[in-house]
């Protein structure tokens, strides 16, 4: 039986995956809704630093189609937009991601599972959600943006990873 | 001073992800992390030769995330932070846009009314501020 463990695990179970991995005590219905509805969606899907969501649509069944678009400071536009492959209520969905800046579409389009399973005798949830890549190069683009310089060494983050190992 | 050179080379950090994508090889570095050991030592949980332990061994070697030490036939084996410490950085702010996300999913988790009823309907809904 385990407990819910609110820190963040990212790991790469493959070269072109990133899988994050963070528990919340809520019941399993409860994220899933917080998950799926757009209103509520639009009110923690902030996006890297500095972007604010600005619109938030969600159709949610198969070949559906989701988008959500954020707005940064110095006005420049985002879109995370795509089409859902299977929705499984309150189970697990997949979808197709890509990106727009602007208007133009950024090439290659990821490939999301998001997974909830109860623990704590249904009392949390822990969501698993593994992101497929079209490449490892824009797989490692990925995990490598938004890096500032400078940060001090830490231990922390591999720590964590390798924790997550043993839970395993 | 190589070390830090050799964390932030591309090359390195390819290495050091290479070595990290196998689960023995992981076990191996949380052993190494408690302590040095022995190559017989870090080989004896895995239900595999000594040869394929070995083998491991010098993966995490050449990714400079281990080095070892000969004394007569003993060689022991010693954890190097560097290479852990430019994939943990690499990694951590990808992960602090998902816990800054994930705290505010928290947020809005706290704040709902839980229902008892899937009464949602799954049409096309929008929210424009």
């Amino acid at each position: 039986m385990s407990s819910p463990d609110r820190t963040v695990q990212v790991t790469t179970p493959s070269a072109t995956e990133i899988r994050i991995t963070r528990d919340f005590a809520f019941p399993r219905e409860q994220v899933w809704r917080a998950y799926t509805d757009p209103e509520l969606v639009a009110r923690w899907l902030c996006g890297p630093e500095g972007w604010v969501t600005t619109s938030c649509e969600i159709d949610l069944r198969t070949d559906g189609a989701y988008r959500h678009e954020w707005r940064h400071d110095d006005g420049r536009q985002m879109a995370l937009v795509g089409r859902f492959l299977e929705v499984e209520r309150p189970t697990r969905m997949v979808r197709t991601e890509s990106f727009e800046f602007g208007c133009e579409a950024q090439a290659g389009e990821q490939h999301a599972t998001a997974e909830l399973l109860e623990i704590a005798d249904g009392t949390a949830t822990r969501v698993v959600t593994t992101i497929r890549f079209p490449s490892q190069e824009a797989r490692d683009a990925t995990l490598a943006s938004g890096m500032a310089e400078g940060i001090g060494a830490s231990f922390a983050g591999l720590e964590t990873l390798l924790a997550a190992e043993a839970h395993a | 001073m190589l070390n830090h050179m050799v964390a932030f080379a591309p090359k390195a950090l390819d290495a050091a992800f290479q070595a990290l994508a196998h689960p023995t090889r992981r076990a191996m570095i949380r052993a190494l992390s408690a302590g040095e050991r022995t190559v017989g030592e870090l080989a004896e949980p895995f239900e595999v030769s000594l040869a394929a332990s070995s083998k491991h061994i010098q993966v995490l070697e050449r990714a400079g995330l281990v080095t070892r030490r000969v004394e007569g036939r003993v060689h022991t084996c010693r954890l190097e932070p560097a290479p852990l410490q430019a994939v943990a950085e690499w990694t951590a702010d990808y992960r602090a846009m998902w816990e800054q996300q994930f705290a505010r999913l928290d947020d809005v988790l706290a704040e709902m009314q839980p229902e008892k009823l899937p009464s949602k309907s799954r049409r096309a809904r929008r929210r424009k501020s």
